[in-house]
């Protein structure tokens, strides 16, 4: 017989202190909730304490003495679509256009960035924005404050390198540079429609005396982890972003990726739009990063 | 089980109660409060049936706790027509015929409000941006996009 979801106990730590206390304390069945948009889908039932950590002020965007950008882990989806010092904003930009992508506009309103980070789905929409950005993951566990590589921060389908009780505190942007655009898409199995992503990619590129300086690639669904085209990226330096060379770049992301069949696509459609995102998205950041 | 004391606001009344752990806020506006207007449909942030609006902005009832609602202002459909007066929004959507069953019709309507509450010239695009999130499996969307339309002009002529 299932128990079904039945948490004993829900704790509001007024902390990050007292939010990690309560999740070392409690141990194994003690969980976090921020938004609850996922967790109230999932509903799982091995969950004994909830510890929300909606109430800790992880909810402010700052911008950081030297240059770079702070979201804290609560900042709900929406918040950061609209944020207008992120929007359009060099490699922060993409965090925005993958925010409005996400969910509905009442999912938005309750989803974190900590959130979707934290919960390693390999279509989290913010996690392949924020891999794109080359962003570091702040956490904060048991007398512990950890800098993790965003790279470093999945491990698999629902899987992360976090402890179980070490929270997200914040995201950490780098700055934007001048020349950098990026851009996001995301493919959906009805383009208007709540869904996850079938596809995605988020591309950041920088541009210097008409050549890309630096590019990263990241892509969504189609691994195990949303991961990097990094042979995709690197074949860009040095390179005007030509039709073809954006096609090119596209098949060999398409090549890097590691898709698997499941019930919106098959592995190869999935390959094959791999190839056109990734040459779409190219060619909108450089786009941007001329305009 | 521990349960937990919530004070908000709802429709402009206090209320203070005790919640339990699992408890969702769509359980209790609509099994304490008896807010039925409040609709569950897909009990996954889908539908949008249950939208109400959180300190403003709309959120799903169905994806968070009770507890997560204490200190919050809540606003269901039951909360937006003043002592019988119908709100322009659902003015509209009679004038408009743009309910049929009704079941979205709350929800839409309460995601339109946040909406022009912020917003009282919205685009068409923006409109149908809002309502995204509400599924309606009568009618389709025309309707209650003109209605909101109709309903922002309304409000703007009532501003004036």
């Amino acid at each position: 017989m299932t128990r079904g979801f039945a948490p004993e106990e829900y704790a509001a730590p007024q902390s990050v202190e007292e939010a990690v206390r309560l999740l070392v304390d409690h141990g194994p069945g003690a969980g976090v909730i921020a938004g609850g948009t996922d967790l109230l889908v999932r509903r799982p039932e091995e969950l004994e304490l909830l510890v929300d950590v909606s109430r800790l002020g992880l909810d402010g965007v700052e911008e950081e003495e030297r240059g770079g950008l702070r979201v804290g882990a609560c900042v709900t989806a929406a918040a950061l679509e609209e944020d207008v010092r992120v929007v359009g904003r060099g490699c922060w930009g993409v965090l925005s256009e993958a925010a409005a992508a996400l969910g509905t506009p009442t999912v938005r309103n309750r989803a974190t960035l900590g959130g979707n980070l934290s919960n390693g789905s390999p279509a989290a929409d913010l996690a392949v924005a924020v891999l794109a950005a080359e962003g570091k993951v702040e956490t904060a566990g048991s007398g512990i404050r950890r800098f993790i590589p965003i790279e470093k921060l999945f491990r698999g389908p629902g899987q992360t390198c976090l402890h179980p009780d070490e929270i997200v505190v914040a995201v950490h942007l780098p700055p934007p540079q001048v020349g950098e655009a990026g851009a996001f898409l995301k493919l959906r199995r009805h383009q208007t429609a709540v869904d996850i992503a079938t596809v995605s990619t988020a591309v950041v590129v920088r541009m210097e005396g008409g050549e890309c300086r630096h590019a990263r690639i990241a892509l969504g669904a189609v691994a195990g982890t949303p991961m990097l085209a990094t042979e995709a990226a690197s074949f860009l330096t040095g390179k005007e972003l030509t039709a073809d060379v954006v096609r090119q770049a596209g098949e060999i992301a398409a090549r890097e990726a590691r898709p698997i069949d499941d019930i919106r696509a098959s592995a190869s459609y999935r390959r094959q739009m791999v190839a056109v995102l990734v040459r779409r998205a190219l060619e909108t950041a450089w786009g941007r990063c001329r305009a | 089980m521990t349960a937990s004391r919530v004070s908000m606001v709802v429709n402009g009344a206090r209320r203070e109660l005790l919640v339990e752990p699992h408890e969702r806020l769509v359980d209790i506006l609509r099994g304490r409060l008896g807010l039925l207007g409040v609709k569950e449909g897909c009990g996954e942030g889908e539908c949008g049936t249950c939208t109400v609006l959180l300190d403003g902005k709309a959120v799903s009832s169905c994806l968070m706790l009770a507890a997560q609602a204490d200190g919050c202002e809540i606003l269901t459909i039951e909360g937006l027509s003043a002592e019988g007066t119908l709100h322009p929004l659902q003015e509209a959507f009679i004038r408009e015929a743009a309910i049929q069953c009704g079941y979205c019709t709350p929800g839409m309507i309460l995601a339109a409000k946040a909406l022009l509450d912020r917003e009282l010239d919205p685009s068409e695009g923006a409109v149908r941006r809002a309502i995204s999130g509400n599924i309606c499996r009568c009618t389709g969307y025309d309707k209650p996009v003109k209605a909101i339309l109709a309903a922002a002009r309304q409000m703007r002529e009532d501003a004036r």
